[in-house]
């Protein structure tokens, strides 16, 4: 579908155009965009025939204009910005207005607005054909997966599964002549089991978001996790330790990694918030001498995944670039307002997390401790980006003495310093792929890099 | 409660006027001659949103998103479709393609094997009892197709609002924060905040619901002032104010000035917490929390529904799960609360399936009532419907969710309840929280303790164990149990204090939720 000709939009350009020759004194330049979205919706529940029946159904038509405009006024100069939802029903002109009046009420230090580069962005594939070509029948067919692998299981109980498929195109032009579309594909897969003979207190809750419908494997992310619920047992709480030793999965590596790469943005050295520069370490106090080092990569280029993509926020070509080598940080990323505002050189790096994987399998790692608690689930991670520090209730965990499972643990609380835990660690040698699509909570998040890290500084545990 | 200046009701915004008389003519296309084994509505949602940001870097947003869904019920399934193309020719097209859709599925000869729903008629609830904040508003002559309007009362006409007016309050806020620190910095001799960030937002939503029986609307300002100090070591602390109301109610009160500009500074020298048990007293907003994912959650229907809460089996065993102070309520239709003469964000007159607000105890000194619901909830578990079906947004589907959720107040002023404590700490401000239905347990977060030591409070402040926040977190029964005592309220109705909230369902689904509560005196809970 070609955005660029939508019938609003080029409405919507010309009134932008019409605006600014009127008001040329103080309208600065725009930038337009328009999204398309169909998503389809499927609650459901288990079902002994169907395997899983859909008790609410939803088909989701979606399509939203956006405008931002830039206005520099009065002496010295500021610049302002205004972000405004365009309202179809409403007269265009008008809205256009009240949001270079709403601009004109942000004073910040002017910049150059981005220009087109010398070479054209390359497209990047981010939507699964199979999804594009036909949502419904792609919805239909994930659904045939789940329910048929539903029906077969009866070594637990599942409880309920959540199916969202989604499509969603989108366009934007500038005033200074940067455009782009972009179609994007991707799906929601959650579901929640627990083990038989009822009545129990634990359940397994999980999702899978994927791009496509291959990645997303559904049947054997079902068994995947029907293994994990009958892996369940009694649990009790961890005891209290100042000093413990975790096991985390490639979902949390990820959430770490991308807080601490929070740190990177130059956005934060000019908004006075803690900031990381080139040549700095990526941890605290003094590194273990048999410990592994990090290393961090951003790529957007790479296909089917949640953070690829041809552009940055601004509009500009988004790069791969190494971030952090041998545990030191080798680049700031430095938007073109950043650059302008701090004095540095632009570089638009952006894009998935790459992260070389270790030289020891899960196991082995878990047999080089003399204790050790995997997380399996935490109730709520909670990572502090300025602060860098971390902390959740432990919903469940599989406690090992050198390598054997010697129980469950549920409950108590687990934290620690990411600096700190970056000190001395361990990756294990399986690679991990996880895509994790934008919501209302987080941004987008790909991440290809090791499965399982072990942890054996800064840790924290309060429990017995 | 504080006195106010004379406030009149948020009215219906003429607009949406043209959609609301297309609305009962999309609910025909899609149920007439079906009526007996279908029950159809539509639901329209408007929110328009105005927000100036002062801060190093400033910016302003207005927003107006706007959209529709179409449902019918039948056989026990719902099925949806919503869209943001709201021209009356596509919409007309658009329903007339659905109800083709549906009468493919459900030929003539199809056998229903559920029971079919009856909404109630205006009588029917008024027989049920309504609250004098619906009854003053409802017309005369009530039929099902009278155009009902609830507001809310507010001060400052919320349709007058402007982005320049909300700039110029947050930069006179920030102005005001940044010159309080810089006093309090130098007075205390300590460094300087980095940075102070001030919010003011207001969000006007619309919703409207017109089903065979009502023809309703409800126009909900939620206002909202917040503001963060962050230190240079990247320590902050933040001060939150509004609820349900206009501009008026968007003001911070001298605590949370004092939150963002001293605490910020005194977090940067606060020491770290020992993990371990401890008395602890929850203020409003933690206390809140541990309401909310205590038995609110677990009180969800769907949850219960789908077989995955501890609370069906608790309720249909009569068990007790928690002392004769764990009273906790559900509270969709709360206008006024405490001292306020307005309502927390999570408040309405009627949810986003048309059922009106009434307020609902789900934990009754103890003892566990049936669930909050929504419409399939409520017919799948034979239980009460509630008003507590609830989407993030018209994009997103219908779920129980929670609207406001507290604890009842009780006798005790703050004063006394610290002085009742030996040693422990006083938790003040939340930092999220976690539930788990299936498990009993919670989590709540607490930004930091205070200390109190032989019923004083020792003016010591502590983060987590690793320097972050702090998690205060316990089987949930075995927490009930050791409420010792709580604070009481001035509010006529007992309603203690709601805090400004959201919620997520797991880890999605955000809609607006408030939670609050006295301040509790706990035994003790595993903080870490």
């Amino acid at each position: 579908m070609q955005l660029s000709n939508d019938p609003l939009l080029l409405k919507l350009k010309e009134a932008l155009a019409n605006v600014r020759a009127k008001k040329s004194d103080i309208f600065n330049g725009w930038e337009v965009s328009i999204s398309d979205s169909r998503s389809m919706q499927s609650l459901m529940m288990s079902d002994p025939i169907q395997g899983l029946a859909s008790y609410q159904d939803r088909e989701v038509l979606d399509r939203a204009y956006g405008i931002e405009v830039f206005t520099q006024s009065g002496e010295p100069k500021v610049m302002g910005n205004s972000t405004c939802n365009i309202d179809p029903l409403a007269p265009l002109e008008e809205q256009i207005v009240k949001t270079l009046q709403n601009a004109l009420q942000v004073s910040n230090r002017p910049w150059n607005l981005p220009t087109p580069e010398k070479e054209a962005p390359e497209a990047v594939l981010i939507a699964d054909p199979e999804i594009k070509a036909d949502i419904k029948a792609a919805h239909a067919k994930l659904l045939g997966q789940a329910s048929a692998k539903a029906k077969r299981i009866d070594i637990v109980k599942l409880n309920s599964a959540e199916l969202y498929t989604n499509i969603r195109s989108t366009y934007f032009e500038t005033s200074t002549g940067l455009k782009g579309q972009q179609d994007r594909t991707d799906l929601y897969f959650e579901v929640a089991l627990e083990k038989l003979p009822l009545p129990n207190t634990q359940e397994v809750l999980k999702m899978k978001t994927a791009i496509s419908i291959e990645e997303a494997s559904l049947p054997a992310f079902i068994d995947e996790i029907v293994t994990e619920t009958l892996s369940i047992d009694q649990a009790g709480l961890p005891k209290t330790q100042s000093n413990a030793v975790i096991l985390i999965d490639g979902k949390t590596i990820s959430d770490l990694l991308k807080n601490l790469l929070g740190q990177f943005y130059a956005h934060n050295e000019y908004n006075k918030l803690p900031f990381l520069l080139p040549g700095q370490k990526t941890y605290s106090g003094e590194k273990a001498i048999d410990s592994d080092k990090l290393g961090l990569t951003l790529d957007p280029t790479l296909p089917v995944m949640a953070a690829s993509s041809a552009f940055t926020g601004e509009g500009l070509t988004a790069k791969k670039g190494v971030m952090i080598e041998n545990d030191t940080v080798m680049h700031q990323i430095v938007s073109n307002r950043m650059g302008q505002y701090l004095g540095k050189k632009t570089n638009t790096m952006a894009g998935n997390i790459v992260v070389p994987p270790g030289h020891y399998s899960k196991d082995e790692l878990l047999k080089s401790v003399p204790e050790c608690l995997e997380i399996i689930s935490f109730s709520s991670l909670l990572i502090n980006p300025s602060t860098l520090t971390w902390s959740s209730e432990i919903k469940l965990a599989k406690h090992y003495q050198k390598g054997e499972l010697a129980g469950m643990i549920k409950g108590g609380v687990v934290s620690g310093d990411i600096k700190e835990n970056l000190r001395n660690f361990k990756f294990s040698s399986k690679e991990k792929k996880i895509n994790e699509v934008g919501n209302s909570f987080a941004s987008p998040k790909g991440y290809i890099g090791p499965d399982a890290m072990l942890i054996k500084s800064g840790v924290k545990i309060a429990g017995e | 409660m504080i006195k106010t200046t004379a406030r009149s009701r948020a009215t219906f915004p003429t607009h949406l006027q043209n959609l609301r008389t297309l609305m009962p003519k999309l609910v025909q296309i899609l149920e007439s001659e079906r009526e007996k084994s279908w029950y159809c509505f539509a639901w329209l949602e408007e929110v328009k949103t105005q927000m100036s940001v002062c801060a190093i870097t400033e910016s302003s947003q207005e927003s107006l998103d706007r959209g529709i869904v179409l449902r019918a019920l039948i056989d026990g399934v719902n099925f949806e479709r919503a869209t943001n193309q709201l021209d009356e020719k596509s919409l007309i097209q658009w329903a007339k393609e659905f109800r083709a859709e549906l009468d493919k599925k459900f030929p003539d000869n199809y056998r229903y094997e559920k029971e079919i729903y009856k909404p109630l008629s205006w009588s029917q609830e008024i027989a049920r009892g309504l609250e004098q904040d619906f009854v003053e508003q409802l017309p005369k002559n009530l039929e099902n197709k009278t155009e009902v309007h609830f507001g809310v009362l507010c001060e400052e006409n919320p349709e007058r609002t402007t982005v320049a007016k909300l700039k110029g309050s947050a930069s006179a806020l920030r102005a005001k924060l940044l010159e309080l620190s810089r006093t309090y910095a130098r007075e205390s001799q300590e460094p300087e905040l980095a940075e102070i960030r001030a919010m003011i937002r207001q969000e006007l939503k619309t919703h409207i619901f017109v089903d065979r029986q009502k023809n309703m609307s409800q126009t909900l300002p939620i206002s909202l002032c917040a503001a963060t100090g962050i230190s240079k070591t990247g320590k902050s602390a933040r001060g939150l104010a509004g609820g349900l109301g206009g501009l008026e109610i968007a003001q911070l009160s001298e605590e949370n000035i004092k939150e963002v500009t001293q605490n910020t500074i005194r977090l940067s020298k606060a020491g770290q917490l020992t993990p371990g048990r401890y008395q602890i007293i929850s203020g409003p907003e933690v206390t809140g929390v541990i309401a909310h994912e205590a038995f609110g959650h677990t009180q969800e229907g769907d949850t219960w529904m789908k077989g995955r809460s501890i609370a069906e089996n608790l309720h249909r065993d009569k068990r007790k799960v928690g002392n004769g102070m764990a009273s906790i309520v559900n509270h969709p239709n709360m206008f006024t609360m405490d001292r306020h003469f307005f309502g927390s964000n999570g408040s309405y007159f009627f949810d986003h399936e048309g059922e009106l607000g009434r307020v609902q105890t789900i934990l009754d000194k103890g003892m566990l009532s049936p669930p909050m619901t929504d419409l399939t909830a409520a017919r799948a578990l034979h239980v009460p419907r509630t008003a507590n079906g609830k989407r993030e947004s018209w994009r997103r589907p219908i779920m129980t969710r929670q609207t406001n959720t507290y604890f009842t107040s009780g006798d005790k002023s703050l004063e006394e309840l610290i002085g009742m404590v030996k040693k422990g700490f006083l938790a003040k401000w939340a930092h999220g929280g976690m539930e788990d239905p299936k498990g009993g347990s919670l989590t709540a977060g607490a930004a930091y303790f205070e200390e109190i030591i032989d019923g004083k409070m020792t003016g010591k402040i502590f983060l987590g164990p690793s320097g972050g926040h702090i998690e205060l977190s316990d089987p949930v029964f075995s927490m009930l149990e050791k409420i010792v005592a709580k604070s009481k309220t001035v509010n006529d109705q007992h309603i203690p204090e709601v805090k400004f909230g959201g919620c997520g369902k797991y880890h999605k689904e955000g809609v607006d939720a408030g939670c609050g509560g006295p301040y509790i005196l706990w035994e003790d809970i595993n903080c870490g």
